[in-house]
């Protein structure tokens, strides 16, 4: 104990430990908005981290003096304690954070021999040096989703492993220097490049690691939203089926009338009455809600406007296409169904007058332009990317119709635009005809 | 009251009076003075049209003898520019009546609503067709006017400003590509490259290889293709108020 007082006395006196509690909290909290509640959250990271360092860092001092465990304990410690995380990135943050940490004091303490400054300047270059290492790790982590879920152990293993081995190399290195086991000398220049070597190695590791994490989750949910698509085109074919059937009986009944017409024309009364009243009404065609002239269009159209009226919603469509477009099936298909299943949806909230999407769609000057308009009480949410999310319920769809609608636009040389004005959410899309004509051609 | 004169052609006799009727209201909330012509057959109305010029006509499409597309491609044909409204049950041939540049199409099943908005669409065409569509800019030795609608694309070669019009004419001018981008984006002029200015009017197709316009290939840049797509979409748009 009478060893004990006096070393905390100095732990508690060092600027180093100062500099290492209030660089650690950023790692290991969650980045929040400036305000009152963050600071004083903050505030209470900090005595967490100054208490454990002080104290932890004694002990090691006591237990295994010149050694690194005075930074290991404490991150450990801390690491446990401050639980914002996701345990991954937590990992992930605690590793990074002691190699860069044992840089930072290498770095400092060798700009300190050459510029004799003294200690505090020393503590302030490796806190200095600590707070740019967090701004990189902050901003590659920006668009990245760093979800439990998407996260496996074996993604993060790569940064463990080099920041483990960054760490052997500090621990042996600081042992050798202390203890003078071995003749050891390092010249200032050579410290500081050492460091700075494994500084970029484990940063470039850990962007990396996020760069991949980043494609892949986009790739599962691009796999989730055509999964999603081919169910659809699975209904959308199944009533097509149906919609011949109602050609077929519309042409019938055509032939039915022209019959009747000619039995009346010949005045042969009894007959035409007898072929009525055999005439069975409920072959009567129910009539198509959207004829445009271009059969894909108005299946897709219909089928919707049907899903809709069971909503309550109704649709109203303007369209003048070609009886042909050159653009794949399963893309307008997409493109349509996603575009009024979202606008229905929103409208389908909302008392019955306001009940109301519109679509108008035309073909002009060598584009396929599109306007989906539906009236939505609150904006919806935006993504980091400026992506509308939809107010869908299951989390793992949000946002997944703006992307695809991008998607299809972005493939035919097109645009897409979201917007939101005075209780109307408006999306417009174009989509190049002749861009969809040279790819059509290079599929046959 | 602005007099104009109108034509109604349907081969139904009451539909063309109730047509005539509802325009008749709805032109005077507008503070037009409607002539109205019916006629049941668009012979007739090409017999009318020899004697008369009209404002304003309101066809039928599926008619005895020549339908209400047909006629009107034969109107366009020779020159004629009266704005036309197609009242009609085929909303199928909608695409169909595109080429004739209708002001709009109402459909019957949707007729009291549709009319409104195509009588609101005659009136707005018409305070339009009232605004000035010309620019001047300084060339070598003076300063030459140029109808907008004339302009298909301006390139900036070097020094030179070459303004390209319809059937291969060019003239040169001096003022700068940024000064007259400013004067001509209000008629739907854009900058789509650092040496080219486009009518989007005149567009004929676009894709990532360029932008087509009478047979030139227009080059576009690269990091600003997001922002032309959006600006001819808006273009678009608002050309096609009347469906989208």
């Amino acid at each position: 104990m009478h060893e004990f007082l006096p070393t905390l006395a100095r732990s508690v006196a060092s600027p180093y430990n100062l500099s290492f509690a209030l660089a650690i909290v950023p790692m290991l909290a969650r980045a929040e908005r400036p305000s009152f509640a963050a600071a004083g959250r903050y505030a209470v990271h900090l005595a967490a981290a100054l208490a454990a360092v002080w104290i932890l860092g004694t002990v090691s001092d006591m237990v295994f003096p010149n050694s690194i465990t005075w930074t290991v304990l404490p991150v450990l410690a801390l690491s446990f304690l401050i639980r914002d995380l996701p345990v991954k990135v937590r990992c992930c943050h605690a590793a990074l954070f002691t190699c860069s940490w044992l840089y930072s004091l290498s770095i400092a303490e060798a700009a300190n021999a050459v510029m004799q400054r003294g200690i505090w300047f020393a503590s302030g270059i490796s806190l200095v040096y600590l707070a740019a290492v967090w701004l990189f790790v902050f901003q590659m982590e920006r668009h990245v989703p760093l979800d439990e879920r998407d996260v496996t152990w074996s993604s993060v293993i790569p940064l463990l492993a080099v920041c483990a081995s960054g760490l052997a190399e500090r621990a042996i290195l600081i042992l050798r220097s202390d203890f003078g086991v071995m003749p050891y000398s390092m010249s200032a220049l050579e410290s500081i490049l050492t460091c700075i070597n494994g500084q970029m190695a484990d940063l470039v590791v850990y962007g990396s690691t996020l760069m991949i994490l980043y494609e892949l989750a986009g790739r599962k949910r691009l796999e989730t939203e055509q999964h999603l698509m081919q169910s659809r085109l699975e209904a959308l074919k199944a009533y097509r089926e149906s919609g011949e059937q109602l050609r077929i009986l519309r042409h019938e009944v055509k032939n039915q009338y022209a019959y009747i017409r000619m039995l009346l024309e010949e005045k042969a009364y009894d007959r035409a009455e007898e072929f009525f009243n055999e005439m069975s009404m409920h072959a009567n065609p129910t009539f198509m809600r959207v004829n445009s002239g271009n059969d894909l269009v108005d299946d897709i159209v219909n089928l919707e406007v049907s899903k809709a009226i069971v909503q309550g919603v109704e649709i109203g469509a303007r369209i003048a296409v070609p009886a042909e477009l050159p653009f794949e099936e399963i893309d307008l298909c997409s493109l349509l169904m996603n575009l009024l299943d979202n606008a229905v949806e929103a409208a389908s909230g909302l008392p019955a007058p306001q009940r109301i999407v519109q679509l108008g769609m035309l073909v002009d000057q060598g584009m396929l332009v599109l306007k989906v308009e539906n009236p939505s009480i609150r904006a919806p949410r935006t993504d980091g990317e400026g992506l509308f999310l939809t107010t869908k319920d299951d989390a793992s769809l949000h946002g997944y119709g703006t992307r695809l609608v991008r998607k299809i636009a972005a493939k035919y040389d097109g645009v897409a635009d979201f917007s939101y004005r005075e209780g109307t959410f408006t999306v417009n899309a174009m989509l190049s005809m002749t861009s969809a004509a040279a790819k059509k051609e290079l599929r046959q | 009251m602005i007099q104009i004169d109108v034509a109604v052609c349907d081969d139904e006799p009451f539909v063309a009076k109730t047509i005539s009727e509802v325009a008749q209201k709805e032109l005077s909330r507008h503070g037009f003075q409607a002539r109205i012509e019916i006629v049941h057959d668009a012979l007739s109305l090409a017999q009318e049209l020899k004697e008369q010029g009209f404002d304003l006509m309101l066809l039928d499409i599926e008619m005895p003898l020549v339908d209400g597309i047909e006629f009107s491609r034969m109107l366009r044909g020779k020159g004629d520019r009266t704005e036309l409204v197609f009242v009609s049950n085929a909303e199928d041939r909608v695409f169909e009546s595109l080429p004739v540049r209708p002001l709009y199409f109402v459909r019957k099943s949707h007729f009291t609503d549709d009319m409104k908005e195509a009588l609101n669409a005659f009136a707005k065409s018409w305070k339009d067709r009232k605004q000035d569509r010309m620019v001047s800019f300084a060339t070598a030795h003076a300063q030459g006017t140029f109808s907008v609608d004339d302009i298909l694309y301006i390139e900036a070669r070097r020094r030179q400003k070459i303004i390209h019009m319809p059937t291969g004419h060019t003239a040169e001018v001096t003022a700068t590509l940024e000064d007259m981008a400013d004067e001509l984006a209000p008629y739907g002029f854009y900058r789509v490259h650092k040496g080219f200015i486009v009518n989007f009017a005149h567009v004929e197709q676009m894709s990532s290889k360029g932008i087509a316009i009478a047979g030139d290939l227009i080059p576009i840049s690269r990091g600003t293709i997001q922002d032309i797509r959006l600006a001819y979409m808006d273009f678009l748009s608002k050309k096609n108020a009347v469906i989208l």
